[in-house]
Formats: C-alpha cells, sequence, structure tokens
C-alpha cells in the first residue's frame, strides 16, 4: 500500500477513528488502525470489539494494498510533522514508512488479516431522527447509565421504538431518566434495543447542524452513516428491567423548586459534605427547604435556606447531591417539580411544563437517614 | 565545591562529624550544613556516605516513638455502652458458620477466643460467648477523638488501624522532652474523653515501640530506653519479633535460635541463606536498627489478594474453588485491617497473559464473607472469554470505608 494524503485531513480523520480504539486491551490488533487503498480511496477502520468504524477518504493512490498501523504512535507523528502533504507506504516485510520532505518514519505494521471483520447485520430496520432531537435525548439519558457489570442490561440506554414515538430510557438505580419524543414517526420498525453508552457518547460528537440521521438497527447490532462515516456497535442483549411499575406517579407532597438556585445551593453545600458520598439533608416545610451537610473528615458542615413552593406536611430526605445536580441540570425550564412520598421511597423529578412533543421524567432514590 | 569533591572521604568524616556535633549543639547550623551538602555537587559515593551517616548519626538514637494501642478495641466499646456485658466474654462479629471474630474481650480472651478466629472454634472454647453486631460508625467516632488527642502532640502520625497508632515525639509541639511523660498524658485524655484505655510503647523505633505496648497490656505502658535495647533484644524471644510468625520461627528453632541473643550470632550471608531477603531485615532488626519513618500519610487505597496456578485452568468446578479461596483470603485482610468496600475486582490473566478485569459496585459496604464469595463468584461467570484456559485469578475490594468518619447513610436503590 502507498499513497500521498493531505496531512490536515489524513490528521483530523486519524483523530477521530482513535476515539474507537481501546486504550486497554487484551488484542493487541485492536490498538492498530487499519489501512485499505484501492485506487484513490483509502478506509480506515477502527474497533474495540463493542464499536467499530469505518470511514473513506480520498487520497492519491500509489500502490493498492491493507495493513494495520499502530494508532497511538501514527497519531502523534502525523499531528506533529509541519507540512502540508505526507504519504505512506508499507513495505513488504511489514514495515510501514511514513514519509515527509524532511524525512521518514518507520514502524512495525500488522498483517490486516488479523483485524477483526466488519460485523453482519442481520434483519435491520432503519428509523430515522433529527439530530437535535436525539442530540437532546442522548444527552439526558446517558447521565444515568449504570456501570456495574454485574447489572449488564444496564450499561446502556433502552430505546423504545413506537410508530409515532421514540423514548429513552437509563438508570443505575439511584437515578433514573426516560425522556420521549412524538415529533418521530417510524415507517417500519417498532421494538426496543439497549445500545450501550460508549457508542452513544461516540455519536454526540457528530450531531451538529441540522438535517436528520438515519440509524440501522439489527439483531444483535445497530449502524449509523454519516458522510462518509459508519460507526457501528453491537448492541445489549439482555431483558431491560420493567422500569414502569416502578415509577412513583402517585406521589402526592408536590414541591416546586427554582432549577438553578436548588442546583447551586447544592453544589455549595456539598462542598462540605462527605466527599464519597456526598450525602446531604433536605428538610421541606411549608414554602421553604433547608439544606444542610455534615463531615467528620474535614470538620465541616454547611446550611443553606432555598424558598420552595410547598404545602404540605413537612418531610426530611436524604440525598446524593451529586445525583440530585445531574438531574436538576437536566432540566430546562426555570421551576421543577419534585414530587415526593415517604423519606424513604423514590422520588419523582420533573421539569414544571414539558416541551412541545417531548416528556422527560426521572427519579432520584434517597439516601436513609440516621432517623428515617 | 571543588574543595569536597577534592579532599578524600576520610577527611570529609571528619569534618562531618564535627558538623553533628554542631547540630547536636544548634540545629540551625545543620539546617545550613545540609543545604551546603545538597547544593555542592558531591559525588555519589559522598552522597551515600553522608547520608549514611545521618541516618546513624541523627536519626536512629534521637528519635522518640510511641505505639498507642486501643484495650481490646471494639469489644470495649460494646461494654462501655452496654453495661450488661461487663465482666462478660465478648466478641464482636458474627456467630454464623462461616463468620470470624473481629474483637474479643479480656474475658473472651482467657478462655483463648482471639481476633480473627473462626466463630465456630470461638464458640467452641467459649460456649457462653456473648455475640455482638460491630458498630463500625461509632468505633470510627472514637478513632477521631483519639487521633485529634494525637494531634495536640505531633502532626507525624501513622494510623495502622482505628486503634492503634504510631507517633514521632521527638519534636513535639507542647516542647516536652519525655516520651514518657506525653504516652501518660494521651492515655490519661484518652481515658477522660472516651471512657476506655490504652496501652502505649515507647522506644527508639517504630519496631520497639510495637513491642513494648504489648508488654504491660491491658491498660499500660512501657519504656525501652536506648541504653536498654540491646539488652532486651537480646533476652525477647523470637516469635516476639515482628514479621516472625509460627513457621519461621519454628525453622528459627530449627536452627538453634530461640532469643534474640542467639540470632545476633548469626552471620548476615548465613541469614540472607536460609531466609532470602527477609533476612536483612532480621539482622538489623536484631541490633535494633529499625529506620522506617513514621508516615502520616498512609491510607490504604484497596485490599486485594490474587492467585498463579501451576497449571492453567479451564474447568469451572476447579476455578470456583480458588475464588473461593481468594475470597476467603481477601476476607481475612479486610478484617485485620478494619476495613470494607463498594467495589470488588475480578482480574482474570489468561494462558496467552492477556487481562481482562470485571468490576461491579454496592451502593452499601460489601460486609459479610457471603456476599464478598457470592459478587467474586458471579464476576467470574461473566468474564469475557469462558473458553480460555486461566493462569490467575485476583480479587480486590475498594472503595475502602477508611478514609470516612462520617457514617455514611445507605443509598436506597430502584426495586427493578
Amino acid at each position: 500500500m502507498h499513497f500521498s494524503a493531505e496531512r490536515a485531513i489524513l490528521n483530523e480523520n486519524i483523530k477521530k477513528i482513535s476515539k474507537v480504539v481501546p486504550s486497554r486491551t487484551t488484542m493487541p490488533i485492536l490498538e492498530s488502525i487499519l489501512f485499505t487503498l484501492e485506487g484513490d480511496e483509502l478506509q480506515l477502520r477502527a474497533t474495540d470489539l463493542n464499536v467499530s468504524m469505518k470511514m473513506v477518504l480520498e487520497v492519491d493512490g500509489i500502490q493498492d494494498g491493507t495493513i494495520a498501523v499502530p494508532a497511538t504512535i501514527l497519531q502523534q507523528i502525523v499531528n506533529q510533522i509541519d507540512e502540508d502533504k505526507i504519504q505512506l507506504k508499507s513495505e513488504e516485510d511489514g514495515r510501514v514508512k511514513i514519509i515527509s520532505k524532511k524525512g521518514h518514519y518507520d514502524i512495525n505494521g500488522r498483517p490486516a488479516e488479523e483485524f477483526p471483520s466488519i460485523p453482519v447485520i442481520l434483519n435491520s430496520n432503519t428509523i430515522e431522527i433529527n439530530k437535535e432531537i436525539l442530540n437532546r435525548m442522548i444527552r439526558k439519558s446517558i447521565i444515568a447509565v449504570g456501570r456495574d457489570e454485574l447489572k449488564p442490561a444496564l450499561l446502556g440506554v433502552l430505546c423504545e421504538v413506537k410508530r409515532n414515538e421514540i423514548k429513552f430510557v437509563a438508570t443505575d438505580v439511584h437515578k433514573f431518566v426516560a425522556i420521549k419524543n412524538t415529533n418521530f414517526t417510524s415507517e417500519d420498525f417498532e421494538g426496543s434495543v439497549i445500545i450501550p453508552e460508549r457508542f452513544l457518547s461516540l455519536l454526540l460528537g457528530y450531531l451538529s447542524g441540522d438535517g436528520s440521521l438515519k440509524i440501522e438497527i439489527g439483531e444483535n447490532h445497530i449502524k449509523v452513516e454519516l458522510d462518509n462515516y459508519l460507526i457501528y456497535s453491537r448492541l445489549i442483549n439482555e431483558q431491560y428491567p420493567d422500569y414502569e411499575s416502578v415509577i412513583p406517579y402517585d406521589n402526592d407532597k408536590v414541591a416546586v423548586i427554582d432549577t438553578v438556585e436548588m442546583s447551586s445551593t447544592l453544589k455549595r453545600v456539598s462542598i462540605f459534605s462527605n466527599q464519597k458520598t456526598k450525602q446531604i439533608s433536605l428538610k421541606i416545610q411549608k414554602d421553604k427547604s433547608i439544606i444542610s451537610t455534615l463531615s467528620y473528615e474535614n470538620y465541616s458542615s454547611a446550611e443553606e435556606e432555598v424558598k420552595i413552593d410547598y404545602s404540605a406536611e413537612d418531610i426530611e430526605l436524604g440525598f446524593n447531591a451529586e445525583y440530585f445536580i445531574q438531574l436538576l441540570d437536566n432540566i430546562d425550564t426555570v421551576n421543577a417539580v419534585l414530587k415526593m412520598d415517604t423519606p424513604l421511597s423514590p422520588n419523582l423529578l420533573l421539569p414544571e411544563e414539558q416541551l412541545e412533543d417531548e416528556e422527560l421524567l426521572m427519579i432520584i432514590m434517597p439516601i436513609r437517614l440516621e432517623n428515617s | 565545591m571543588l574543595l569536597i569533591s577534592l579532599i578524600t572521604e576520610q577527611t570529609f568524616s571528619k569534618i562531618f562529624y564535627f558538623i553533628i556535633d554542631e547540630l547536636r549543639r544548634s540545629p540551625g547550623i545543620f539546617i545550613g550544613a545540609f543545604f551546603y551538602i545538597r547544593i555542592s555537587e558531591i559525588s555519589k559515593t559522598t552522597g551515600a556516605f553522608v547520608y549514611y551517616h545521618i541516618m546513624k548519626e541523627i536519626k536512629e538514637p534521637c528519635r522518640k516513638i510511641i505505639h498507642i494501642d486501643m484495650d481490646a478495641f471494639y469489644a470495649s466499646v460494646e461494654q462501655r455502652d452496654h453495661p450488661q456485658y461487663r465482666g462478660k466474654p465478648v466478641a464482636v462479629g458474627s456467630p454464623s458458620k462461616r463468620g470470624v471474630i473481629a474483637a474479643a474481650s479480656y474475658e473472651a480472651r482467657e478462655y483463648g477466643v482471639r481476633s480473627a478466629m473462626p466463630s465456630v472454634l470461638a464458640i467452641r472454647k467459649c460456649p457462653d460467648l456473648i455475640f455482638l453486631k460491630p458498630r463500625f460508625h461509632i468505633y470510627k467516632q472514637i478513632s477521631v477523638q483519639i487521633h485529634r488527642i494525637f494531634s495536640e502532640y505531633t502532626d507525624l502520625i501513622e494510623p495502622l488501624s482505628l486503634d492503634e497508632a504510631f507517633l514521632d515525639v521527638t519534636i513535639n509541639k507542647k516542647n516536652l522532652k519525655s516520651a514518657t511523660h506525653i504516652a501518660q498524658e494521651i492515655r490519661d485524655k484518652i481515658m477522660d474523653q472516651t471512657n476506655l484505655t490504652a496501652s502505649a510503647g515507647i522506644s527508639i523505633n517504630k519496631f520497639l515501640a510495637k513491642i513494648a505496648s504489648d508488654i504491660n497490656k491491658p491498660n499500660g505502658m512501657y519504656l525501652i530506653k536506648p541504653e536498654e535495647v540491646d539488652t532486651f533484644l537480646c533476652e525477647l524471644p523470637i516469635h516476639k519479633f515482628f514479621g516472625v510468625g509460627k513457621v519461621t520461627a519454628q525453622k528459627m528453632n530449627n536452627l538453634g535460635i530461640y532469643i534474640g541473643a542467639d540470632l545476633r550470632r548469626i552471620s548476615l550471608e548465613e541469614l540472607i541463606r536460609h531466609f532470602g531477603k527477609t533476612g536483612i531485615y532480621y539482622y538489623n532488626v536484631v541490633r535494633g536498627q529499625d529506620n522506617r519513618p513514621v508516615e502520616p500519610s498512609r491510607i490504604r487505597k484497596s485490599i486485594g489478594a490474587e492467585a498463579t496456578f501451576y497449571n492453567d485452568i479451564v474447568n469451572d468446578d476447579i476455578l470456583l474453588n480458588h475464588i473461593e479461596s481468594i475470597s476467603e483470603d481477601v476476607w481475612s485482610r479486610m478484617l485485620r485491617a478494619n476495613v470494607f468496600g463498594k467495589t470488588l475486582t475480578l482480574k482474570v490473566k489468561y494462558h496467552d497473559f492477556t487481562v481482562n478485569t470485571h468490576s461491579t459496585t454496592q451502593s452499601n459496604y460489601i460486609d459479610t464473607q457471603e456476599e464478598l464469595f457470592t459478587l467474586a463468584k458471579r464476576l467470574l461467570e461473566i468474564r469475557r472469554f469462558p473458553d480460555k484456559p486461566i493462569r490467575l485469578l485476583g480479587l480486590s475490594v475498594s472503595n475502602l470505608n477508611n478514609s470516612s468518619v462520617t457514617k455514611e447513610f445507605e443509598q436506597l436503590c430502584l426495586n427493578l
């Protein structure tokens, strides 16, 4: 393989595809990017076995061929060379030469045959979604994705597709986010899949601008096609738990709070809380709330009062401030609505008014305070 | 500068001893001298020589180390708070089949009950043993109280666990000359403020201070004076030396070593031949040489164990046996260090040396052996390559409860 390319374009694309390259892996081949040249068309591929990316670039082809090149070193040198054009050439002995006017840099490539093949997507259906809506739904849901490998279903976002709505659900069992959009039509797919968090956060980098995006959903994989990029991911083949039954629709102690004020109060108070648990107490009384914390580690404590709209009986709840802040920051309206029941039951957190075509619903689990 | 590199090390040593002498009279000169040595580009050998003499001449004989050890801490706290258990054999821990004793009261110790002993064995030794659930947040709060007392005297405090710490009081905040006096004050204050007793050991290094605190335990203290160190060590039975367990003690007995004096007669070479690198440690320690400083910031981040197999293993049952024994090992280490953790990580090294880790984080501390084993088993089940032979398995617990003193409230979970 031998070609000449614009350094800036190659650099930008290598940077993009390197995001897929795993930093720690059990298979050394995955630390490389696969280069395949046919005529003037250069194809780059990277994968961590779950998420894969493929891109196609125009270059000046000299000799067709294919080889896997170590990603980190390649990215560093292409980034450092200060010339407009560079060449990449693979030798018969498996060495790869990066050639600039000033000299050449050689590294060992790996045979292309070792590189995992592109996943085959079986029985796929395509949905089309507005980029802005998708961006919003991903951003708001991924903050609640679980990290516990013993609960594999929760490691992704549940995506439920109906004819006229799409819904994302994520939870780590301490916080829960469900976001639904009805400005959506699916022609030929209805069903639900669990999409890995890594794929969605990677996708976030490609959702700027207007227009819509086609997503292909197969039995085991999902694929997104963007201009000259293809991003694939394995789906999480697990049963997502029945979340509907745990949503506390009947909570009747309703407090209306100023979203930004509450969030910034929590940010200040939690500086003085136990740094690991971020535990704070929230005392809710008629039209006011008292947020306080105490930590023996730094002999620190803090207390603030925030005005709220509340008329039911007094209640005191414990929370992990970090979770509460994350969820509050998801709310775009001036006020948020917190619906409570007992100090030990799930709490609903909603925007005061839903956006047109959208429904955002969140749950925060309390922590058990000493006296509860 | 040039002058120093030109003079011989012998001459240098004479100058150096002069500096040391001056230092004893006035520490200011020392700082000046030290700075002078630092900035001068003296040769490496000279540097090592200087360092050796600083350690030998200054650090060793001058240090005043106190080891404070609360008496039967968890059990005493329970007896303090529950008068009905005073004077009775009490153990903190679970009486379950696989349970282990975390602490035993002095009454229970009379029956031979010891900490880290399996509960089943403890019940056999003392059928009337009263089992109490540990209340770690209370122990933690007391630990903070005690720590605050220590910090009235020095900031060089090295906690070994909730109930044990080393203090370096060579230079102390109250300018007290006598370390014995300080130890007595600390013990009095602990009694006043917590109504619990502590024992103390005072000597010139950590090794000796720790041995000393055990001598008049409970509720006592002991000083090993610099001039008594030699005699003390020579008469000390070999199993009392820190790091000498049953197996090593037996091995030493076989070599005719029963007390410190016997150990001293053995040459360094011979000790290395029999005990490897540890031989150097025995050689130094029996001569009262223990340079380890009191390190204030030694907070453990994780606790774990691993096992490499002689033959690579694929069989699930055999792997399960191994993971069970590794988790037992980790559990006993957790008990010994008095820590629990929220995160469990399994490390799997396959026959081709590829390594995978899998982890799970619980909302509460993993505080029973059963839970630890169950989680470990489940992590093993979800490993990436179930068919590849395995070379090594390891378990470690992190996210430990040793840094926080505040009672951590239970994070509730959605019922999914």
